[in-house]
């Protein structure tokens, strides 16, 4: 549905993308993560052209591409972007974005009630943007890419200044649109959040994705226990580790069990409860690969 | 999707502080000009007769003493003795006839007095102090009203203060800097207000011609409300304090290099409809600007510049046709014949300053077509060169 060929941006002297390649596809939320400043944003914005690369392309079902106006607008058709909380309008209420962004891609405001509902906006929707706190704010940015409607959608910072119970209500929102076949990239710095929906993450370093984080069923499990460098050194000397194993930002180690016996995982286990810190057991979640490629 | 997209820039029109502000000052202009032009003393036709009778006998008084050597300087004499009698008949018929529409004595009287004032003209106002020549255009000016008086039997001298002539006035006042700086400013952010919202407002599936089209439509309509609403209370005012007027009164304007009469409501729908292309072509001027030099005190300042250039010019003596059309903003002036005096250019009336005004807003949206229509032109360039307007 979605392809970057070869994508550059630099601003002046900086590199900000560097020759990134990328296929995306319907009903895939894809996860972006980096720390501050990396190209998150900027490689939003070339996807919606509203930055033109250097260099490289960025099609939509292999025919599309920003190369006039008209294509442009009928890529546009499929696509929807995440505002940015700072760019509402104060003075319009919370139904008055909706309805632009329902009149902008559909032809109804017909569902924008049960959008309001679900999102719990029933009380303030109507009042002006002025009044609102960051939470609500959000929830209304959310609440117009919900109106929109698109196969596909760039949501930038879309866990911006949520509490807990807001952050799984859009996280649950957005494991309901994957599965109306929707193309969604999601840039967060809600990490552990990512697993909940996304289908893979991408990990952004230097202009380039570094890793791709596949979260689908058979994900191998590990054995994962905060180490210090010497307890890691320890451990090493002392039992053979396996060589596929990670220690992730000079404090995570963790051990591969998917082709292990059962003993041995209990083996493992008896070696490293002495070291009395937790141990939890699963695949590798995104936390661990952000450490492993930002922290280390 | 147009519509929807119009109506929600109509939301945010009305919402706009500084436009309602502007759009106020313009209404309220109308009615309470008339307090302020009511009190001013406005000069009559037995005034303006008896200023002449001076003028004369003081040109008269400042003839050289070889005047009437040269055969010219001779008949100039001649011409002023003549004008002297017809200028003091004219008094009588106004004291004894007065202003009804049978003073053909008085009329015919003053069609001779501005042929004798022509033949003057031809004869090179010899002798005659300058500042005692009544200009050419002033005497055709007159010579036409006159004569459409003759022909259709009107009253000669019309209440200034009736709201048909009070309009007329206002409308003059308000024409050309007053009328472009309230356009200008009022447009200074058409495009350049989305920037404060950009991550709302962008990527909408609306090409950005549609946009610019939507937005000057709303500003225009917007505008227009305004200035309806004061020329209705304007009117009203005037109505009730010196009465309606009269819309078949003669008006005269310039029109293919000479001075004819209209009827009042002619000339009305003329500077209105005018007046309408005006505001769309500063608005897509505005557009323009903003999209050119991406800042609203820029946009504002540097159409006031242009409005000037044609005066900075001639004022160096550098007085070039190719620049006059500029000068059609001021419409009042170009009906009343003033910028085609100004500038020396006879061509100047309504029917240029229509096609110059079409012809404008056919360029600047051309313009901004063609800005947009580049920027998709060679699909990968350098990134300093930011996106559009955005
Ligand atoms: N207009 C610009 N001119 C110069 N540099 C820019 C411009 N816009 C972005 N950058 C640089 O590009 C880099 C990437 O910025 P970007 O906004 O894409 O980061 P991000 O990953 O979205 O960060 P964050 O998590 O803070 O949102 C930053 O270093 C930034 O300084
Ligand atoms: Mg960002």
């Amino acid at each position: 549905m979605l392809k970057l060929k070869d994508v550059s941006v630099a601003y002046k002297d900086k590199k900000v993308l560097d020759k990134l390649s990328l296929t995306a596809d319907k009903g895939e939320v894809i996860g972006l993560v980096a720390p501050n400043g990396t190209g998150k944003t900027t490689l939003f914005n070339v996807i919606a052209n509203f930055l033109k690369p250097n260099s490289g392309t960025v099609s939509f079902k292999e025919k599309h591409t920003y190369r006039s106006e008209k294509e442009e607008i009928r890529i546009h058709k499929q696509l929807a972007t995440f505002p940015d909380q700072s760019d509402l309008f104060e003075e319009l209420s919370g139904l008055d974005h909706m309805k632009l962004y329902a009149t902008m891609w559909q032809k109804t405001t017909k569902h924008l009630p049960s959008i309001v509902e679900s999102l719990h906006m029933t009380d303030y929707v109507k009042k002006k943007v002025r009044t609102y706190s960051l939470g609500m704010r959000q929830r209304l940015c959310f609440a117009m890419m919900e109106a929109a409607d698109t196969p596909m959608m760039l949501m930038d910072e879309v866990m911006n200044g949520l509490d807990l119970s807001n952050v799984a209500l859009i996280s649950q929102r957005l494991d309901d649109m994957k599965k109306k076949d929707k193309l969604i990239f999601v840039a967060s710095h809600l990490l552990e959040n990512l697993d909940l929906y996304a289908d893979r993450v991408l990990f952004l370093k230097d202009g380039k994705i570094i890793h791709e984080q596949h979260f689908h069923g058979d994900s191998e499990a590990f054995i994962k226990i905060s180490l210090e460098e010497e307890q890691y050194q320890l451990v090493k000397k002392t039992y053979a580790l396996p060589d596929d194993h990670h220690y992730i930002a000079n404090h995570l180690l963790c051990i591969p069990i998917k082709d292990m016996l059962m003993e041995r995982q209990a083996e493992w286990l008896d070696r490293l409860l002495p070291f009395n810190r937790e141990i939890t057991i699963g695949p590798l979640g995104t936390i661990e690969f952000y450490e492993k490629y930002f922290h280390s | 999707m147009f519509w929807k997209y119009f109506l929600f820039e109509t939301k945010l029109m009305v919402r706009n502080r500084k436009n309602l502000f502007l759009g106020a000052i313009l209404a309220l202009f109308f009615p309470i000009f008339f307090f302020y032009y009511s009190d001013t003393e406005v000069e009559t036709i037995e005034s303006e007769k008896r200023s002449e009778k001076e003028m004369i006998n003081a040109t008269f008084d400042s003839f050289p003493l070889s005047q009437e050597e040269t055969p010219e300087g001779a008949e100039i004499h001649e011409i002023y003795l003549e004008q002297s009698s017809l200028v003091n008949y004219q008094l009588y018929y106004l004291a004894f006839v007065g202003l009804d529409e049978t003073n053909e004595e008085y009329i015919e009287n003053g069609l001779k007095l501005n042929e004798l004032r022509l033949r003057v003209h031809e004869l090179d106002n010899q002798g005659i102090p300058s500042q005692y020549i009544i200009p050419k255009e002033e005497v055709l000016q007159s010579n036409a009203f006159l004569q459409h008086a003759l022909e259709n039997q009107i009253q000669l001298e019309p209440d200034p203060f009736v709201a048909t002539d009070y309009l007329m006035h206002a409308l003059g006042i308000l024409s050309g800097l007053f009328f472009l700086l309230f356009m200008i400013i009022s447009g200074s952010e058409i495009l350049l207000y989305e920037k404060k919202h950009q991550t709302v407002m962008k990527g909408f599936p609306l090409s950005i011609m549609n946009k610019i089209h939507a937005k000057v439509m709303i500003h225009f309509l917007y505008m227009m409300v305004f200035l309806t609403a004061g020329i209705i209370a304007g009117g009203y005012i005037a109505a009730r304090e010196a009465g309606f007027g009269n819309l078949s009164y003669p008006v005269m304007i310039f029109m293919n290099n000479d001075y004819v009469a209209i009827p009042a409501f002619q000339y009305y729908i003329y500077i209105l409809l005018a007046i309408a292309l005006i505001v769309i072509l500063l608005y897509y001027t505005a557009a323009l600007f903003n999209t050119l030099f991406k800042n609203s005190y820029a946009t504002v300042m540097i159409a006031l510049i242009i409005f000037y250039i044609p005066d900075l010019f001639l004022m160096i003596g550098w007085n070039t046709a190719w620049l006059h059309p500029i000068k059609i903003i001021d419409i009042s002036g170009v009906l009343s014949g003033d910028v085609a005096v100004q500038f020396g250019n006879g061509q100047i009336d309504y029917g240029y300053a229509m096609i110059w005004l079409a012809v404008f807003v056919v360029m600047i949206s051309g313009a901004l077509k063609l800005i947009q229509w580049r920027s998709y032109k060679g699909s990968n360039r350098n990134m300093t060169e930011e996106k559009r307007y955005a």
